[in-house]
């Protein structure tokens, strides 16, 4: 097969320019010129097309990353802006802080070269014993991000994970090493305006009787793509992944997760939920692979998402992929509108229908946030898909 | 009919059963009673062969032929049947080709011959009257869907059917409503006979007035702790297994 | 219930590919290989007219430019397409006036294969027994058609591919391409070149085909591509049931079979199309065997019009292939039925797709893939809903078993939902034969093969009670051959 040189777009051009000269700039630099940005050509960017987001220059970065909330005031606060990294608050004993210029990627993929070729310098988060301050990393528009993180065994960490651009291309490289029996739990909120491309990799490897549990917000941007890829390599490991997708206007979010069990006797939890309304587009693909060795698997993973109107579109691709046999997978797709029957109910009990429609929504996405152990910040992704609700049917 | 010496089980590297001695002759009934994870239930398993039952010590014969070294359906064709305490349910394979399918298969090893399809389909309906089983149930995949009393009275359907000589029975009485309970143990009753011979688990007096046991035994921390006439599980009734405590 | 003790029978007396036989017999044979030379030789061959010999011109052109495709999850060595023959027919006698005048080596075989061919050996059988007309492809000809005088009575038109052309151009014409079109893949389009027979189906509007129509393929030579093409239009309220069923001798190399078929529905048409596929799968160490890489599509055209694919698939060393629906008329319904079985080295990348487009469509997809020995067997499955299509429902359920630790099952579905008034589920499990389950018969006096065969009839059973009933017998047998020896 013959490999033609694509012509760069102008926002690819300018996406090559602005690469630093590192080691991890340079494997950008050649994967851009050899093949370009992904477009829907590529398998795994079908419904998410890059090459064509960035055909033209993206807009100067522009926005906040947001504000922290109240129940997070006492955490450390990582703050990546274009222009550097920043730190604030207090460290406790057992975290290790450094940066480092060089690094062998964890991530693979078109996403995560990029992401690493963006960065100047990786943050290395070395954890040796449980931390009770969560890390929150606040990411300014613009700003690439990447971060090592090694958890000692036994370590635990909560990482929240913010950003919300109105302008400007950010990416992400999140590249986690969880010790035996350790446990890192995640939070991430994404919103991007329409102007703004929030591209994130999150690598993650998991010893034996460790965990990995996320809980994922996303609204979209002009494209957003949060690419996760957990690979249980230790026997008895748990990974746990919910999410939300709340999506309106012409906003694009992608959630692209990829969970590999290495090692006998491994669980897997995921669900999913979306909303989507206007010309938006929400994209979910999930696979789950089981090797040979990983034997006693049980994983199951759930996608539910509900179209709110016309012109809308979702497009789902959950996959397993199975080489043992001892194992229990599932997953299992529902995508339709709301239930007209709750509807009526509530509005024959006398509930105007706009707000009918919303608690039902509400009730429906906030259902995946209940994994959440703290109310502080379960309160806080609650109240922020409710605020969407309240804006979106103004 | 069934002999049992210092039969010690294992169940996952536990020992569950230990050291357990029980003679059931032919013509008897016998009934076995005693507290929640008492061993009953791997008690039948192991008799019948399910895999992670280890036998680990002791004897276990049926009319003088060893079973502990048969597989599961050698035991079976040998005549031994185990109505579950938690029927299975089995989608997709309707319960008549389920029951044809076992029966010539216990034949064929007996060395008999086949039940040709018009016999078969008068014996599966003659059975059913007696027992009140309906052609509905029969006709549905195995088990599946039914409610808790019906699954046992397809245990006892298919134990009619297959017609076995030592019938353990694990819990039959659970689920049955107060009618269904009289025509199981009615069911049961016209299986007994001279060269035949049953194990009742049950936890309950009221099955034993259905079906007279010749004796009850105790089993608590894997052993037979007591054993005695009919009298036996009326005394349990009222007195429960407070004094089996120690000998456990 | 039979069936269920004659597949165990059937499982301890055969244990190899019984129609894995070779039939000597003179053919007339195209040279190797593939240029616009072979494809106006086959043309001339079949004395077809200009236009459907530009059609195969065109195609030939575009299949040039194209590239075979790679994303299955299926890995065999590349395939030289210069290095097979595109013709191969049975030396004919000139016309055939009746049966009799066939090759006696011809009919032979296919009373090997248990296909009636003779009408009055059908005729001939017990009273009330079904009664099928056969149109029986050997290599690339079609060599008989029967009950076609009680099949014109009603109007209906069952042919050989060929000879539509030839006596039937308006229907061809008009259909032939317009489901699967000229450019549509790479085997599609290579078969549009170079297609050699296959079965025409036209029936009239308002008949119901008085009786199951049926297609039995056997590739018999050696180093040939078998490349039939199907066509069936079901015109206004009609109705037709269709079988296609496939052998090939045992040969170390593999041979490529890459038909199409097109089946159209028009107004409250409906067309029931069932496969039991059972071409060579190679050997033990997945030597030879059939790649068998099928085009097949349904257009529902016609409001209320409904095509309902069943399938069969135990054959084939690598399998690719994915009966689908358009599902254009209003309320128009599709569905798909499946059972896919690998055993051996055996590869299978094999689904559906439900493309709703017009309002009130509904899709069904029932799936069952049993995975044994070093096998892969993948579910590839799409089903999208288009911005009119309001109303739209899908209901897919993928279930796949494994059985042996060296083989593997995987589960790819597409969802692409563009209206907020469609509704779409689907639902999948992976998992192997449940131990209890197992225990539960055997307790009962069941051996653990007679077993293992009851449930994995048991797990199949919603798809073989679409097929027609002498198939599902014929698919229960196979069911349990196919994985003969994969319980340890
Ligand atoms: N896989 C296993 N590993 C370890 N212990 C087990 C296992 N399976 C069962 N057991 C234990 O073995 C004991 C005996 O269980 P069993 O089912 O035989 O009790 P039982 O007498 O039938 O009780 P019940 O009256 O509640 O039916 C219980 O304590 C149970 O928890
Ligand atoms: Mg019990």
């Amino acid at each position: 097969m013959v490999l033609d040189t694509p012509t760069l777009s102008p926002g690819e051009a300018m996406v090559l320019a602005g690469l630093p000269m590192t080691e991890a700039g340079d494997a950008a630099r050649d994967s851009l010129k050899a093949s370009g940005l992904p477009n829907r050509r590529v398998e795994a960017f079908k419904w998410t097309d890059l090459r064509a987001a960035l055909s033209e220059p993206v807009a100067d970065p522009d926005g906040s990353a947001g504000l922290i909330p109240a129940c997070l005031q006492e955490a450390l606060v990582l703050d990546f802006a274009p222009d550097g990294f920043g730190l604030e608050g207090d460290k406790d004993e057992g975290l290790i802080i450094e940066t480092e210029h060089s690094l062998p990627m964890d991530g693979a993929g078109p996403v995560a070269v990029l992401a690493a070729g963006r960065a100047p310098r990786a943050v290395v988060l070395r954890v040796t014993s449980p931390q009770t301050r969560p890390i929150v990393l606040r990411r300014h528009p613009g700003a690439p991000m990447r971060l090592r993180i090694e958890l000692a065994d036994k370590a635990e960490l909560t990482l929240i994970d913010m950003g919300l651009a109105a302008a400007g291309l950010a990416t992400g490289l999140i590249e986690a090493d969880v010790g035996a029996g350790a446990r890192l739990i995640r939070y991430s909120v994404q919103r991007g305006g329409a102007q703004a491309i929030d591209l994130t990799h999150t690598s993650v490897e998991v010893a034996n009787g460790g965990s990995y549990a996320a809980v994922s917000l996303m609204f979209g941007a002009k494209l957003a793509r949060a690419e996760t890829t957990v690979c249980l390599a230790g026997s008895t490991a748990r990974c746990d992944l919910s999410g939300a997708y709340l999506l309106a206007g012409q906003s694009h979010a992608d959630m692209t997760i990829r969970v590999v069990h290495r090692a006998p006797g491994s669980e897997t939890r995921e669900v999913f939920k979306g909303a989507v309304q206007d010309r938006a587009r929400g994209v979910f693909q999930g696979k789950i692979l089981v090797e040979r060795a990983a034997q006693q698997t049980d994983a199951r993973q759930n996608h539910h998402a509900l179209m709110l109107s016309e012109g809308a579109e979702i497009d789902v691709k959950p996959e397993l992929e199975i080489y043992a046999d001892d194992v229990q997978c599932a997953h299992g797709n529902t995508i339709g509108a709301l239930d007209d029957q709750a509807l009526f109910y509530m509005r024959q009990r006398g509930i105007d229908a706009v707000t009918a429609r919303a608690l039902l929504v509400e009730a429906f996405v906030t259902e995946v946030f209940d994994a959440m152990t703290d109310p502080g910040l379960r309160d806080w992704f609650v109240g922020l898909a409710r605020d969407w609700l309240a804006e979106v049917r103004a | 009919m069934l002999k049992i010496h210092n039969l010690h089980v294992d169940v996952g590297g536990t020992p569950i059963i230990k050291g357990l001695t029980l003679e059931v002759p032919a013509g008897e009934v016998h009934a076995i009673m005693g507290p929640n994870g008492a061993g009953k239930s791997t008690l039948s398993y192991a008799l019948t062969g399910r895999d992670g039952y280890e036998v680990t010590q002791g004897t276990a014969t049926l009319n003088g032929e060893d079973l502990v070294s048969l597989a599961p359906e050698e035991r079976a064709a040998k005549g031994l049947f185990l109505s579950f305490q938690y029927p299975l349910e089995i989608p997709g394979v309707p319960t008549l080709t389920f029951l044809r399918t076992a029966l010539n298969a216990q034949r064929k090893a007996r060395g008999e011959g086949e039940v040709s399809v018009p016999d078969f389909m008068k014996l599966s309906r003659d059975v059913a009257k007696k027992l009140g089983v309906t052609q509905d149930m029969l006709k549905r995949p195995l088990n599946v869907g039914f409610s808790g009393g019906e699954k046992k009275r397809m245990e006892i359907y298919q134990m009619a059917l297959l017609d076995p000589r030592f019938m353990i029975l694990d819990e039959t009485d659970s689920g049955l409503d107060i009618d269904a309970l009289k025509v199981v143990s009615e069911g049961v009753n016209a299986l007994r006979g001279p060269d035949k011979a049953m194990l009742v688990i049950t936890h309950y007096q009221r099955l034993l007035d259905h079906i007279k046991p010749d004796r009850v035994h105790v089993l608590a921390g894997g052993r037979i702790v007591d054993s005695g006439g009919p009298d036996l599980a009326l005394a349990l009734e009222k007195g429960g297994y407070d004094r089996y405590k120690d000998a456990a | 219930m039979p069936a269920v003790k004659e597949t165990i029978e059937t499982v301890e007396s055969i244990a190899e590919y019984e129609h894995g036989f070779v039939t000597e017999i003179e053919m007339d044979m195209a040279p190797k290989g593939l240029n616009t030379d072979i494809v106006r030789f086959i043309s001339a061959k079949k004395e077809e007219p200009q236009w459907m010999l530009d059609w195969r011109l065109r195609a030939f052109e575009r299949w040039q430019t194209m590239q075979e495709p790679s994303w299955a999850m299926v890995r065999y060595p590349a395939i030289d397409f210069q290095d097979a023959y595109y013709y191969a027919a049975p030396k004919a006698k000139v016309e055939l006036n009746s049966l009799d005048e066939l090759d006696p080596e011809i009919l032979a075989t296919y009373q090997k294969l248990g296909i009636p061919l003779r009408e009055q050996e059908v005729l001939a059988g017990v009273r009330g027994a079904p009664r099928i007309a056969v149109d029986a492809v050997f290599d690339s000809v079609s060599v008989a058609t029967t009950f076609r005088e009680e099949l014109a009575k009603s109007g209906v038109i069952f042919c050989s591919m060929s000879e539509a052309v030839r006596e039937h151009p308006e229907l061809v014409q008009a259909y032939l391409g317009s489901v699967v079109p000229l450019s549509d893949n790479f085997y599609a389009t290579l078969n549009s070149a170079v297609f050699s027979d296959g079965t025409f189906v036209y029936i009239p509007p308002g008949v119901r085909c008085p009786m199951e129509l049926s297609t039995y393929f056997r590739i018999n030579a050696a180093e040939t591509g078998q490349f039939e093409r199907t066509l069936i239009i079901a015109d206004k309220g009609s109705y037709v049931s269709y079988l296609e069923g496939c052998t090939a001798p045992k040969r170390d190399e593999n041979q490529l079979h890459a038909a199409v078929v097109e089946l159209v529905a028009l107004e409250d048409a409906e067309i029931k199309y069932s496969t039991v596929q059972n071409w060579y799968p190679g050997d033990k160490n997945g030597l030879g065997g059939i790649y068998n890489f099928v085009t097949k599509r349904a257009d529902c055209r016609g409001a209320r019009s409904k095509v309902s694919w069943t399938q069969v698939e135990t054959g084939s060393a690598v399998t690719w292939k994915y009966p689908s629906c358009i599902l254009r008329g209003e309320e128009s319904q599709g569905e798909f039925y499946s059972i896919a079985i690998t055993n051996g080295h055996q590869q299978a990348d094999t689904g559906t797709k439900m493309i709703h487009l017009g309002a009130n469509t509904r899709s069904r997809i029932v799936s069952k893939g049993i995975s044994a020995g070093r096998s892969n067997n993948t579910y590839r499955g799409q089903v999208s809903a288009h911005a009119k299509a309001k109303g739209a429902r899908n209901f897919t359920q993928c279930d796949s078993l494994l059985i042996g630790d060296q083989c593997g099952a995987h589960t790819i579905p597409y969802v692409e939902a563009k209206t907020p008034y469609a509704t779409f589920e689907h639902e999948a499990t992976t998992t192997r034969l449940s131990e209890d389950q197992l225990f539960y018969c055997r307790q009962r006096g069941l051996p653990t093969e007679d077993a293992v065969a009851l449930l994995v009839n048991g797990f199949v059973r919603e798809v073989l009670q679409e097929l027609p009933m002498e198939f599902a017998v014929e698919a229960q047998k196979l069911v349990a051959i196919s994985l003969e020896g994969s319980v340890g």
